[in-house]
């Protein structure tokens, strides 16, 4: 062997490597490693390859393609768990969103869930409620209520003008809201009016009504012919004189002694008529009649006859000028 | 190692950008897991958990260094909650301290070290054959030149020349590689 060899014998280097070596070859080696430097690296390089080519093992046992499948698995579930999740938020929020306001609607808007509305423009109506109680509903009123009352109270609201003929059950009170008033009953029949400027007429029929003031919280009892006013802050009761306050439900109008002015006056509000009397000798009589179901012009034809008056109707308008003859 | 220095800021990782990082890096961060966990089946599962986290956060994962770095003290991190979780403290203690510390030089030799041997693996797969095998053999498996000569019905002479066929074979590609071996094995010697 050469002594400077670069290219000393590869069988050689590796019995060294392998450890088989003889002392021969040793002695060799020696020379060979101390005769150049590069030597002495060509021999850690292979020692360091001989070495490292037992830790490859592991690369064989790796299944690259079959590994990258796992994670394209895993991953796309992950994502697809999380697109879920993300999807299932959304829905949720709007779930809960539109529960609340479906629970807000049914709670508060009349037609669409617990409650029912009714309106009436120029007709008058009747309604029945879920417990019996009958409403008569004037023209151009309205009543909200519940489908189906709870376990405790029976709660309506109403404007305009109504009369109730409550169903009695002294376990439930029947509560309306109208105007500025808070009527509580048992079981009784009475009327609930709102007039134009604000005020809420009360007239009681049969039973006995409390009338409540919602800002002062004072309360009135009322029974059979008495009727309570709330007026702005003002609670009164007073013996209800009018005879016409159902009127426009009973369809009856009864005057007894009445002032000619207030006999007017009804007809006005139950004809829906706007009357105008020229004739002086008039203020100072009274009038007693009754009509049922009377149309205007039978109402017209009597008073001509009794009060000795002529009645023109334009319209709406009636006038009222002394008897020519 | 040219992927460390070519830092990438914030960089997109599109599906393509993962699988080709994968390809290029899964066998070697398998393999240097197994380093510390001695498990390959639990190797696997990390470095895959990694590339899945990688693949599902793939819009939000800011990669401030290297893909590659980021992959590795990723896996570094999971081996060293691994070995923290499994009941057996005491036997994984030397490789707790090399992995708790960020810039352990012992885990990034280790590093190194796995990374010739998957090049070694590389270069072997692509020797002749009947090499190949011989080397395998030898190397792998453990046999005895004369084992390998008897099983595979050769001599034992045509068995060490093949070996030394791929010795010399490996030298000459992983050489380049090994460099800088000559200055470590100094600074040893001066030791």
């Amino acid at each position: 062997m050469k002594q400077n060899n670069q290219h000393i014998d590869e069988q050689l280097l590796k019995a060294i490597l392998e450890e088989t070596s003889s002392d021969q070859d040793k002695q060799e080696f020696q020379k060979w490693i101390q005769a150049d430097s590069a030597n002495k690296d060509t021999f850690l390089k292979m020692q360091k390859i001989w070495k490292s080519s037992k830790g490859i093992e592991v690369f064989q046992k790796i299944d690259e393609a079959a590994d990258w499948k796992i994670i394209k698995a895993k991953s796309g579930k992950t994502v697809q768990l999380k697109k879920v999740n993300l999807f299932m938020q959304y829905a949720a929020t709007v779930l809960v969103l539109l529960s609340l306001s479906l629970v807000y609607l049914y709670q508060t808007t009349p037609g669409f869930g617990k409650y029912a509305e009714y309106k009436s423009l120029q007709t008058k109506n009747q309604i029945v409620l879920a417990d019996g109680t009958e409403v008569f509903l004037n023209k151009e009123s309205k009543i909200v209520y519940p489908k189906y009352f709870n376990s405790k109270v029976r709660n309506v609201e109403m404007e305009g003008e109504a009369y109730f003929q409550v169903k009695p059950d002294p376990t439930k009170p029947f509560i309306i809201k109208s105007g500025n008033a808070i009527i509580e009953v048992l079981g009784t029949s009475f009327n609930v009016k709102n007039e134009m400027d604000g005020t809420t007429i009360v007239s009681v029929n049969s039973g006995k009504v409390s009338l409540k003031n919602q800002k002062t919280q004072e309360i009135v009892y009322l029974t059979k012919g008495e009727k309570g006013i709330i007026q702005k802050r003002k609670v009164s009761e007073s013996k209800n004189e009018e005879l016409n306050f159902n009127s426009w439900k009973t369809n009856v109008l009864t005057f007894k002694d009445t002032p000619i002015a207030k006999v007017f006056s009804d007809l006005e509000n139950y004809y829906g008529v706007k009357i105008t009397n020229r004739s002086a000798k008039l203020d100072t009589l009274t009038y007693t009649n009754s009509f049922s179901n009377a149309p205007i012009n039978k109402v017209i034809d009597e008073l001509e006859l009794v009060l000795k008056v002529h009645i023109t109707k334009k319209g709406n308008h009636l006038s009222i000028t002394d008897d020519k003859n | 190692m040219e992927h460390a220095l070519k830092t990438q800021q914030f960089e997109n990782l599109t599906e393509t950008r993962i699988e080709q990082l994968f390809k290029e890096h899964y066998s070697v961060l398998t393999a240097y897991a197994n380093k510390f966990l001695s498990d390959l089946d639990d190797s696997r599962e990390i470095v895959q958990d990694v590339f899945v986290h990688l693949f599902d956060n793939r819009e939000s994962v800011k990669i401030h260094t290297s893909a590659k770095a980021h992959l590795f003290t990723s896996v570094r991190n999971a081996c060293l909650n691994t070995i923290k979780q499994r009941k057996n403290h005491a036997t994984h203690h030397e490789n707790i301290k090399y992995l708790s510390s960020g810039f352990s030089l012992e885990a990034d030799k280790i590093l190194e070290q796995t990374e010739l041997e998957y090049a070694l693996f590389k270069a072997i797969d692509e020797l002749p054959e009947q090499c190949q095998r011989i080397f395998k053999l030898n190397r792998i498996e453990g046999f005895t030149n004369q084992e390998i000569a008897d099983q595979l019905g050769i001599s034992k002479r045509t068995v060490e020349t093949q070996i030394s066929k791929a010795l010399k074979s490996l030298r000459i590609t992983i050489g380049p590689m090994l460099a800088s071996l000559l200055i470590v094995y100094l600074l040893n010697a001066l030791k």
